[in-house]
């Protein structure tokens, strides 16, 4: 057993553990605090597959703000904290049989098509090798998320506006 | 500088690992002085101490309210500029000279040259919005508190007060 | 089963988008649906990275990873928003209710 397996089958236990965390917490924050370990765990996944740059960025613009926001929405939109929104039965059960049928056939195709176990054979990338394919191949996409930004800002910013007469 | 040079490229179970022993020692230096603590310390508990103020204030309902709205854009503002501290920091390893390794310093220097046109590019339409909303007063605390209470938000928020205030009776009621 | 391959990655990844699928489905407050979503989205950005890693060779996976991760950002602040909205017009944030929305 390689140090690479070991950590890899116990960063899938955390993330599975944190996952499932989520699906089955009825309570709003504990959901997002399972989805802060799930976060987590796949930013450590990153630094296992040498996607150093993205780990980091995971941690810092997923866990550090987008998780922020979704927690300032719950703390916007509860007031009454505790009152729990139920799931119904039947809801719960027809989903639960979806979601674990496409599981199944989802690890079943993976599975029977999985070619042999190669081990990566690419160098491992640096963060000017990012800059330089962001400032390059991906320049329009690059600069379009500005604008993506500008458009976020002023939107949000407006649609929580509070209305004046 | 070669560990952090060795750290950027060189991935996978070496950083997860100096990631460990890191986290591993942090842990076992809080936990031990934390042990060593409790072996020195005198134990004399009382009621007093378990209050969350323990010579202040009576702490008086639940910690659980309702955020103001006015937060929310500062915490949108705060995303925005996290997103630009992502993209900026290839853009800087760029600019710095660490792109294109091996170029002649005739190519590096038009890179260098095209790669801060662009940011300034980008960095100039994020500006157009923190500008908007600076001017439009999305940020100003006082004026966005006085258009609240001129709205009709007032009356929809005291309904909900009242009903919050309701559903707290109808739970201590239950217990 | 020891050496970690594409497989590995690959049925992590559905696991995490089938939990995202469930969450998304089932949970009746809003802010949950929403964190379902992020559930899916880093299911994808595992996938990406992973075929980048095992079988591009090149970067283009880790950076569509990185567009994706900006996106979630943008999503995640535009949809807090409307949530926002929706909680002021029917004091509720239970995505059950929005039925009335139709014009």
């Amino acid at each position: 057993m390689t140090g690479e397996a070991i950590a890899f089958y116990l960063l899938a236990a955390v993330v599975t553990a944190f996952a499932l965390g989520c699906v089955l917490a009825s309570n709003i924050v504990r959901m997002a605090l399972c989805l802060l370990g799930t976060l987590g765990g796949v930013a450590l996944l990153y630094f296992l597959m040498a996607a150093n740059f993205l780990g980091a960025i995971q941690l810092i613009v997923y866990a550090g703000g987008t998780l922020i926001v979704i927690v300032f929405g719950v703390m916007l939109t509860s007031r009454a904290y505790g009152t729990k929104l139920r799931v119904r039965p039947l809801e719960m059960i027809g989903a639960a049989v979806v979601t674990l049928a496409l599981l199944a056939g989802l690890t079943a195709i993976l599975v029977r098509t999985a070619g042999p176990v190669v081990s990566p054979s690419t160098p491992d990338f640096g963060v000017a090798q990012i800059g330089t394919e962001l400032l390059s191949t991906y320049l329009v996409p690059f600069e379009v998320i500005s604008v993506l930004l500008l458009a976020v800002m002023i939107g949000a910013a407006y649609l929580v506006q509070p209305e004046k007469k | 500088m070669p560990l952090l040079a060795s750290l950027d490229t060189e991935g996978g179970t070496q950083l997860l690992q100096a990631l460990g022993i890191f986290a591993l020692a942090g842990f076992l230096m809080a936990f031990a002085v934390l042990l060593f603590g409790k072996f020195l310390r005198p134990r004399l508990p009382h009621p007093e101490k378990n209050r969350a103020y323990e010579c202040g204030e009576e702490a008086v309902g639940t910690g659980w309210v309702q955020f103001d709205l006015r937060f929310y854009v500062v915490a949108l503002v705060f995303l925005v500029f996290d997103v630009e501290i992502a993209l900026f920091y290839p853009w800087a390893v760029v600019f710095g000279g660490g792109g294109a390794p091996g170029a002649s310093s005739e190519v590096l220097k038009e890179i260098r040259w095209a790669a801060l046109w662009d940011m300034l590019f980008f960095f100039g339409v994020i500006v157009v919005g923190f500008l908007y909303l600076w001017r439009f007063g999305y940020l100003d605390w006082v004026r966005a508190f006085s258009g609240r209470q001129q709205g009709s938000e007032l009356g929809a928020q005291d309904s909900v007060i009242e009903r919050q205030t309701k559903l707290e009776a109808a739970g201590t009621a239950s217990e | 089963m020891l050496t970690i391959g594409l497989t590995h990655y690959l049925v992590l990844a559905a696991v995490l988008f089938c939990c995202g699928l469930y969450v998304m489905t089932t949970k009746r407050n809003a802010v949950g649906i929403l964190i379902g979503a992020e559930l899916v989205l880093n299911a994808a950005c595992l996938n990406l990275v992973a075929f980048s890693r095992y079988r591009t060779g090149r970067l283009d996976g880790q950076i569509a990873a990185l567009f994706v991760i900006v996106l979630a950002a943008a999503e995640a602040a535009i949809a807090i928003a409307i949530f926002v909205n929706y909680y002021r017009l029917l004091s509720t944030i239970d995505a059950d209710e929005g039925r009335q929305l139709r014009g």
